[in-house]
């Protein structure tokens, strides 16, 4: 058969896509605030995007955790590993060392000292003065448990009830749909939001380790939905017969050895 | 305006009969100065095929391909000979630079086949690498340089002289991502200088540095991105 005659080529012909904002991440950020909500303005701004913006509808694990990315009483352990510190250079430094991404007001800083304290993985020698003049240092055994949270590994084990696959698995359901069509659509959505991050990670300065390493993870996070996409493409191509429902009102679970759980 | 190139129903059949192969059918492409284009898909889908019509290293069967406006199939041979050696640099995937050769003299190579003397070669040699920030490596040999390194010359000579168009086949090849970034960061740069740049890639990161992706299924233009131009849209849906 020639392809030619049944192509179903629909490249459009669009002018250029522009060049992306110029400018500083904080001229990009002024920009890229404006829609979110007053709350969100009263965050600081530098490279909170990257933050914001993690939250994408092809999210996972990461979705609705109220603290999603980051470990706060363990990033102030590492902190106070190499020298003893007062609370405000704690948050100081923490805004520093994460390139400003990670905002912590001075709060969340010293109840977290509180609980550490508690537990015994910090202490201070200043007995109950006030909880500003205090300095705390790391005890052995905040050290160990800083040692040992660093080396283990983080839960990667998603609910196995991903959106994305749920919708290929009930397209595959339906009658005459191109099921091919569907995974491009998802598949350029991806790689759009992908060229986003790439944007910020080019407009940010190169030496801007936290801006990279914060855009990478979105970046390999999204790729990674890519090759699903792509496989899910050649399976599919490769098994065309997969039936879809003979009767309008078969379930899923009727249908195909994979189980779907809401 | 003309654009840099342009790809009008292109289609490229191999072999006759029952082996026949439809590698590109109907294709429509067309690549502006300054603008870097990524060309995604499946193995066999019609990539490379659409890269090798693109810089008249094989011919289409049918449609028309056009050069800054000039269409391939309307030039003799030699004259589609010079404009490959002077406006349309290519990428390997294995950086194909010859060992003998220092970065410079393989940077060189393609202007001083074209007729230009040595001496003015090295000046424009020597002055794209300092543009790529490569020149460090000028006087080392090729077979000296890391690989990351070597692909960086292997750019530089793409790009060196009057080149408009640059082709880039899997550029990243088995570089590390840092590495495979840092190369689609010169290739993004070296169109921002005004060259059009096609770019040939199954990751999908390195593919999010090009201005717009193209995907290729079973020969046919399929689709291609429509990014807005800045990361303010990351947060406009919410």
């Amino acid at each position: 058969m020639d392809c030619c005659r049944t192509a179903r080529s629909s490249c459009r012909t669009r002018p250029p896509a522009a060049l992306g904002a110029g400018g500083s991440i904080f001229e990009l950020l002024e920009h890229v605030l404006k829609p979110v909500s007053s709350a969100a303005d009263a965050l600081p701004r530098p490279h909170r995007i990257l933050v914001l913006a993690a939250y994408t509808e092809y999210s996972t694990q990461y979705v609705d955790a109220p603290e999603p990315f980051m470990s706060v009483p363990h990033a102030l352990l590492a902190l106070l590993s190499d020298a003893p510190k007062h609370g405000l250079r704690l948050q100081n430094e923490f805004e520093a060392r994460t390139g400003e991404v990670w905002p912590l007001n001075v709060g969340q800083v010293y109840t977290t000292l509180q609980r550490l304290e508690r537990d015994g993985l910090v202490e201070t020698d200043d007995g109950d003065s006030e909880r500003s003049r205090k300095r705390y240092r790391i005890t052995s055994t905040g050290e160990r448990e800083l040692a040992d949270w660093l080396r283990t590994p983080p839960d990667l084990v998603p609910p196995p009830r991903d959106e994305l696959v749920i919708k290929v698995l009930v397209a595959l359901q339906i009658r005459g749909i191109d099921i091919h069509a569907i995974l491009q659509v998802h598949r350029r959505h991806v790689i759009e939001t992908m060229q986003r991050y790439t944007h910020v990670k080019a407009a940010a300065d190169e030496a801007d380790t936290a801006v990279a390493l914060v855009a990478d993870a979105e970046l390999f996070r999204l790729e990674a939905i890519i090759r699903w996409l792509d496989a899910a493409d050649v399976r599919l191509k490769r098994r065309p017969t997969l039936a879809p429902a003979a009767e309008p009102d078969v379930s899923l679970e009727a249908t195909d050895p994979l189980e779907v759980s809401q | 305006m003309t654009s840099a190139l342009e790809l009008r129903q292109v289609s490229k059949v191999y072999g006759s009969g029952p082996t026949e192969v439809h590698a590109l059918c109907e294709v429509d492409l067309s690549v502006e100065r300054g603008e870097l284009v990524a060309i995604m898909g499946p193995s066999g889908s019609g990539k490379s095929t659409l890269l090798t019509i693109a810089g008249s290293l094989e011919e289409a069967t049918n449609g028309q391909v056009l050069v800054d406006g000039v269409d391939l199939a309307g030039i003799s041979r030699s004259e589609r000979a010079r404009m490959r050696r002077r406006s349309i640099g290519y990428v390997f995937q294995d950086f194909n630079l010859l060992a003998g050769l220092t970065a410079v003299e393989n940077v060189t190579l393609p202007l001083e086949l074209d007729g230009i003397g040595a001496k003015a070669a090295r000046a424009t040699g020597l002055e794209a690498m300092e543009q790529l920030d490569v020149a460090d490596h000028a006087d080392r040999y090729a077979d000296e340089l890391s690989g990351g390194e070597r692909q960086r010359v292997a750019i530089t000579r793409a790009v060196v002289g009057e080149r408009r168009l640059l082709l880039a086949d899997e550029p990243t090849g088995a570089l590390d991502s840092v590495n495979g970034e840092a190369v689609m960061r010169l290739l993004r740069g070296a169109t921002r200088r005004g060259v059009a740049g096609v770019v040939v890639t199954h990751e999908a990161h390195l593919a999010s540095w090009a201005d717009r992706v193209v995907f290729l299924r079973d020969g046919h233009a399929v689709d291609q991105t429509v990014a807005p131009p800045g990361p303010e849209s990351l947060l406009a849906a919410r």
